[in-house]
């Protein structure tokens, strides 16, 4: 079975890159707009392997939807990822304590993006 | 800030812009200044805020849709595509020039970006001294116009820390 992953970005052209970069790899890729949109994709597909969540959005942010979630669905464990044009360390730290998984600077290289959604969906 | 800092932090500008645009395949080359009046506006422009204690200031980018649809990234004809493609590259273009002041310690916040259309753009109510930068791939002319203000202690002429900012395009994997 195909594997589900969580594409959160304001931008629907980014979106799209990330779907074209994944859906060849053989992964299902779901869209949300924003955090809270992500919140709502997240809570209705628990069986995703993972989340791929833009920083900077109108309404909720990357970290808000980190924090939001840890604090709405404790439960939840699936690994997420931040893909952002953020390049402060402060802010990936951030991140980090919220939960995230990983940091990838934008533009991304497609390659580089498989390689590490592979490893943290458990995939290598 | 001193003259020379706020050439350094247009330069940070043009450097930006050159990288993000060079990234999708626009090699852009800087042909200097114009006034805002001088430029010639595209069908649309994105604009994006950024906001930190020392400087503030937005970026507005201008892109012939015609460029935007010979290079966007997944094939997209589709008008509010291209738009959504031409905030997106601004959202790049902040990213960078915020990158660029985090190795002089200079730290900003960022807005989301928006796009209006060219017809749009006023001139009349800049806090600060807009400059537009003029590139030109092609024969297609792009300006982009920065505005910014800053608190006179703001200095870029510290020793660079390189290690300030997360590389573009690195993975960190926690």
């Amino acid at each position: 079975m195909q594997k589900k992953i969580v594409v959160i970005d304001d931008s629907r052209t980014a979106r799209t890159e990330v779907r074209n970069a994944l859906e060849p790899a053989g992964y299902l890729v779901l869209e949300a707009l924003d955090g809270r949109d992500g919140l709502t994709q997240i809570a209705g597909n628990l069986d995703a392997s993972l989340v791929i969540c833009d920083v900077n959005m109108p309404g909720m942010n990357g970290i808000e939807m980190l924090w939001d979630l840890q604090t709405e669905m404790p439960d939840v464990k699936i690994p997420i990822i931040m893909l952002t044009t953020e390049q402060q360390p402060q802010l990936l730290q951030s991140a980090k304590q919220a939960g995230a998984k990983g940091w990838i600077v934008k533009p991304f290289k497609p390659n580089m993006l498989i390689a590490a959604v592979k490893k943290l969906v458990g995939d290598v | 800030m001193h003259h020379r800092d706020w050439n350094r932090l247009h330069n940070i500008v043009v450097q930006s812009v050159q990288a993000v645009l060079s990234d999708v395949g626009i090699h852009v080359s800087n042909k200097g200044l114009v006034t805002p009046s001088e430029a010639q506006w595209a069908e649309t422009i994105s604009i994006i805020g950024f906001g930190g204690p020392s400087l503030k200031g937005s970026i507005s980018l201008s892109i012939p849709h015609a460029l935007l649809r010979r290079f966007h990234p997944t094939g997209a004809e589709d008008t509010s595509l291209l738009v959504d493609w031409q905030a997106e590259l601004a959202n790049l273009v902040v990213g960078r020039l915020k990158g660029g002041l985090l190795v002089y310690g200079v730290e900003t916040e960022v807005s989301t970006p928006l796009a209006i259309p060219g017809t749009e753009l006023r001139f009349r109510r800049f806090s600060g001294l807009p400059i537009v930068q003029h590139f030109e791939f092609e024969n297609s002319a792009l300006h982009v116009m920065f505005e910014g203000l800053s608190d006179t202690r703001v200095a870029l002429s510290e020793e660079e820390d390189a290690t300030a900012k997360i590389p573009n395009g690195d993975v960190v994997l926690f």
